[in-house]
């Protein structure tokens, strides 16, 4: 009964933190925004500036504002930069801001707004962003401007909202298509994954052999090094492979178990791969690797002095099976 | 082999399909490392056939004759049998696919049957995933996106060659599968070093590991692998004979620092999550392809599967030691690819310190992961075997069926294979044929010179241009476009002229500016033409960084500009792509000439530069270091030279009494010697021959003298050729004796 409860209470666990991150990241509940494609974009070098612009359609109306993040090297800082937006390409100028460019305000997303465009649904939009060379650095500069992400952003009148059910319901039909698109979300609802973990743990401490324990704690230590701590350093992979493989040869463990702990983080890098969790998935790809290793060096070890494993992977599936 | 064939017929109808999407007809496919050479046989046999190349001007010893020897006569083999350029680039495309295929497929075929016993059926089609694995993955694809050349080879006759070594150590060894052992050996040579190197340790490591298993055969092994050995060595013998006998063939080729440099490059992408999936090419970001790989979450899992299936089947103790070596194999391999990542990250840096020749490998991803793509395939197959037993227990028909979802996953997640998505957009190309025919302007001109390219290729590597029908992204074309010898400008900027610098060949004009003063040094070079390319690009992406920038147009306008001022100078031909300049005589000096003047200068180069900047020398003059200065110096009436070939020159000198100094205007090398006795050979004007000849230690009395001036290592070369095909020809002769006789003896 007390398992069950425990189950259903880290599901809606995962619920509550999963809605907590969803309110985190949607904060603005009558906006939405979605990444525009900027394969498209033509740069143009003048005496005078580096320009870079390009055309995308809307998808909804009320199109209030743009996020860009430019590749911007250092010769780009203290100038000016012009944003304009027409209707279509050649159309009229709809909205045009100047901005200067400093270190600090274009990391990572440069937010432009404008008066919302009430029917902008499927119209065709050009963007130009041009910096010009004011400074002596950027009148020599090497590198051309790039845009490396472009998102068009929508704001939604709150009292129109209120007001008209269809909007409300376009605005919704947006949110919950931009959450299941938005990876620092989905990130997020792997705490759904929590009970299945704690049946797995259980189930593990239960057929838990005792020269199994501090592999486990090491390997737990190792998880929390992927997914918690967001840097990489070797001496970790030294100290805690070397633990490791100690605990196994000394305890003589099947050496079986450490293709199973890499086939897990071979897992956790697919999962971290999806989410573009790179850190996280260069460490599971690294320790994916170093338990192969390990278990290829104690195949060769066990088979060659022909030493009888005291942890077998048939000893703990007949302890499963006894359970 | 009747079993066999459905499946190698497979593989070649998709090696085919590969070829026809991926380069269709319209297009050429070149640049890269091979350039447009192979479009000009005339210009390429004088590169295959002859150890020095003095196309590369001003000369150097010419590794690619020997090393690449084989691949370049198959390719002359199809231009006599009447193929175009275009036709046999798509040959050698689909030779590429074709022999990685087939050969994966026979290599894991033997293996299953030799160490798994399974049932012929089962493994065919297991036999058949696996060379579906190496015939298609991420290194597969890089490769063909570039052209194919040498570098292929090691990729392409690897599996021939474990099943060759294979069947001849634990099959059966007759006389033709030991010759097709060496030849696949001596094909493997004729690739590159660095691979050839680990190829050898990966043969050994098979033979050593299986030394029991080989051991019980009745294949005669010791007596094999010596045969095979000494077969090998004859067969090779044009390599051997040559590389030995020289000192360092390939050169400075970048000091620690640079090596270390080039490693970062190399490992921008090698990291465990991407060689698992076999991917990690510097320029992985650029390919099209890429953005479905790097997003697609479907894409992005399906990569994994391979080392997923490798350790699901390391769980099974079955099949055991060939699972291990295999795994052995790929560990050390990923280990390796993985470049600078961690773990172990400063290991590279470490043993690029200790030991400079693993230098070779800095391309850590190109360098190792074709084996963890070979032993994927092994892996695919066994898993394929072991899967089957698994699935029998349950008596699933369905299940019994999952199996063939395997080869379609492969497919669907090569997709770029089938789309055409393979080549580097800028390679596929059409040469102008203004650059066809550009031979022809000098053709009439039967001396001996060189050409002068400009604007120089950046940091000397090649030439970026942009053409009618495409780009061209290679190294430096116009020898192969003038069928001439050709002096890239950086030369000057490598030598140190004038104190610029190697981003001078990117940005500015700094050196064009000075292009009429530095004519004057032209005659130390035998620099008699000049060709001005119109074409270069401005900027350009190259797929590891930013796009990067460069003043080609504007250095190119320049320069027009420049040489129109100078009245020495005459224009003998202008179109849309390049400008070819004649110089006046004031300039020339003949490619083999005595020093009238000789000048003792401890730095020779820098004395040139910094002395003849305004005026040409005077007369014929030779810079030389103080040590080499002969005193008592005659300047002989007259000197006539005949051409014979890049690596032989017949020399007659009229009225020579005293010693006098002969400078011969190609690079130095201790191997060009005379056919007469000299003082001493050094090295004159910074960079030529130079020889002091004494005429009383080669005549008696005779004012006249008569001598070659040969390359000597050509003597080796071709030795070394006559040696091996008078093996190959003994080897085939008593093969189909053998073959004549036993049905006799029948």
């Amino acid at each position: 009964m007390i398992n069950k409860l425990i189950i259903i209470s880290l599901f809606f666990l995962g619920a509550f933190l999963t809605l907590i991150n969803i309110y985190t990241h949607e904060k603005h509940l009558t906006t939405f925004v979605y990444q525009v494609n900027t394969e498209n974009t033509h740069f143009k070098e003048t005496v005078k500036s580096n320009q870079i612009s390009g055309t995308f359609v809307a998808q909804a109306n009320y199109l209030g504002g743009v996020n860009v993040n430019f590749n911007l090297e250092e010769s780009f800082f203290n100038n000016t930069l012009v944003f304009t937006l027409k209707e279509g390409r050649d159309g009229n100028i709809y909205y045009t801001s100047k901005h200067q460019i400093t270190s600090v305000n274009f990391v990572p997303y440069f937010p432009i707004g404008f008066p919302p465009i009430k029917d902008s649904k499927n119209k065709k939009y050009s963007y130009t962003f041009e910096v010009y060379k004011d400074s002596l650095i950027m009148s020599k500069n090497d590198t051309d401007l790039q845009i490396t992400s472009l998102a068009a952003k929508h704001q939604f009148p709150k009292a129109l909202l209120l007001s008209d059910n269809n909007l409300t319901f376009e605005l919704i039909y947006y949110k919950v298509k931009y959450i299941f698109l938005n990876n620092n979300i989905i990130v997020l609802s792997y705490a759904f994954l929590l009970p299945i973990i704690y049946v797995l743990v259980r189930k593990y401490l239960q057929i838990l052999d005792r020269n199994l324990v501090l592999p486990t704690i090491v390997l737990f230590v190792i998880l929390i090094d992927i997914f918690l701590i967001n840097s990489i350093h070797d001496l970790t992979f030294y100290i805690l492979f070397l633990i490791w493989f100690g605990l196994f040869l000394y305890n003589k463990i099947d050496y079986r178990i450490n293709y199973l702990t890499s086939l897990i983080c071979l897992i956790i890098l697919i999962i971290t791969r999806i989410f573009n969790l790179t850190i996280a998935a260069e460490k599971a790809g690294a320790w994916a690797y170093l338990f192969m290793f390990t278990g290829t060096i104690l195949l060769i070890i066990q088979y060659r002095f022909k030493i009888k494993p005291s942890v077998t992977m048939e000893k703990m599936r007949s302890k499963n099976q006894d359970k | 082999m009747v079993k066999k064939l459905p499946y190698i017929l497979t593989l070649i109808v998709l090696a085919g399909i590969v070829t026809v999407v991926n380069l269709g007809f319209k297009y050429n496919f070149l640049g890269e490392d091979s350039g447009v050479i192979y479009d000009f046989p005339q210009t390429l046999s004088k590169v295959t056939y002859y150890m020095w190349d003095h196309f590369a001007a001003p000369g150097k010893i010419n590794v690619t004759s020997t090393f690449n020897f084989l691949w370049l006569n198959f390719i002359f083999l199809l231009y006599k049998i009447g193929l175009n350029a275009l036709e046999i680039k798509r040959i050698l495309y689909f030779v590429f696919y074709a022999s990685s295929g087939v050969g994966a497929y026979m290599l894991v075929h033997l293996l299953l049957t030799i160490y798994t016993k399974a049932k012929e059926n089962l493994i065919g089609l297991a036999a058949f995933i696996g060379s579906l694995i190496y015939m298609f993955n991420h290194f597969s694809m890089e490769l063909g996106s570039i052209p194919i050349n040498p570098y292929h080879i090691s990729y392409m006759v690897l599996p021939w060659l474990m099943y060759f070594l294979i069947t001849n150590l634990q099959v059966k060894n007759t006389l033709q599968s030991l010759l097709l052992f060496a030849l696949s050996a001596t094909l493997i040579i004729s690739s590159n070093p660095s691979n050839t190197l680990s190829i050898c340790l990966f043969a050994l490591f098979y033979c050593l590991f299986f030394y029991r298993e080989i051991k019980k055969t009745n294949t005669r092994p010791v007596l094999f692998i010596f045969l095979a050995l000494g077969l090998i060595l004859l067969l090779s013998s044009y390599i051997g004979l040559t590389m030995f006998t020289v000192e360092n063939p390939y050169g400075f080729s970048g000091s620690t620092s640079d090596v270390i440099a080039s490693l970062d490059i190399h490992s921008k992408f090698t990291s465990f999550y991407n060689v698992f999936r076999l991917a990690g090419a510097a320029d992985w970001a650029s390919y099209s392809y890429n953005n479905v790989f790097e997003n697609n979450p479907i894409f992005k899992s399906l990569g994994y599967v391979m080392i997923l299936l490798v350790t699901l089947t390391m769980l099974s103790k079955k099949y055991l030691k060939i699972k291990l070596f295999f795994l052995l194999v790929i560990l050390v391999s990923l280990f390796f690819a993985k470049g600078a990542h961690v773990p172990l990250a400063n290991l590279y840096t470490i043993l690029f310190k200790k030991f400079y020749f693993f230098g070779i490998y800095r391309a850590s991803y190109a360098k190792f992961i074709y084996f963890v793509a070979l032993s994927f395939s092994f892996f695919a197959g066994i898993f394929v075997i072991l899967a089957k037993d698994f699935i029998s227990k349950y008596k699933n028909r369905f299940l019994n069926y999952a199996i063939f979802l395997i080869p379609v996953a492969i497919l669907i997640y090569n997709y770029p294979f089938f789309f055409g998505h393979l080549p580097h957009k800028d390679y596929l190309t059409v040469i102008p044929k203004e650059y066809q025919q550009a031979s022809n302007i000098l053709k009439s001109d039967a001396t001996q010179f060189k050409v002068l390219s400009l604007p120089m290729a950046p940091r000397g590597s090649g030439l970026l241009l942009q053409w009618e029908g495409g780009k061209y992204i290679g190294p430096h074309p116009d020898a192969s476009f003038l069928d001439q010898p050709v002096l890239d400008a950086y030369w000057y900027i490598y030598k140190g002229y004038s104190g610029l610098l190697p981003e001078d060949s990117w940005y500015g004009t700094k050196f064009e500016r000075k292009i009429n003063k530095l004519l004057n040094t032209s005659g130390f070079l035998n620099i008699k033409y000049i060709i001005l390319h119109k074409d270069f690009l401005d900027k350009y992406h190259f797929g590891t960084s930013q796009i990067v920038k460069m003043d080609g147009r504007i250095k190119s306008k320049f320069l027009e500009k420049e040489l129109a001022k100078n009245y020495q100078v005459k224009k003998i031909a202008d179109n849309k792509y390049f400008n070819i300049y004649q110089l006046g005589d004031k300039y020339l000096y003949p490619k083999i000439y005595i020093a009238e003047t000789i000048i003792a200068s401890s730095d020779p180069i820098k004395y040139i530069f910094t002395n003849y900047i305004d005026n040409a020398p005077d007369g014929k003059v030779a810079v030389v270091n103080p040590t080499d200065v002969i005193q008592t110096i005659d300047v002989p009436k007259k000197l006539t030279f005949k051409y014979i070939d890049p690596t032989r020159y017949k020399v007659i000198i009229h009225d020579a009494t005293k010693p006098f100094l002969l400078v011969f205007s190609e690079t130095f090398h201790e191997k060009w010697l005379l056919s007469v006795p000299s003082v001493k050979h050094f090295e004159a004007n910074g960079y030529a021959n130079g020889w002091i000849i004494d005429p009383k230690m080669i005549t008696n009395g005779s004012k006249t003298l008569e001598f070659e001036l040969i390359f000597k290592s050509q003597e080796y070369f071709q030795k070394g050729l006559t040696i091996a095909l008078s093996t190959l020809i003994l080897t085939l002769t008593i093969i189909l004796l053998k073959s004549v006789a036993r049905p006799i003896k029948k």
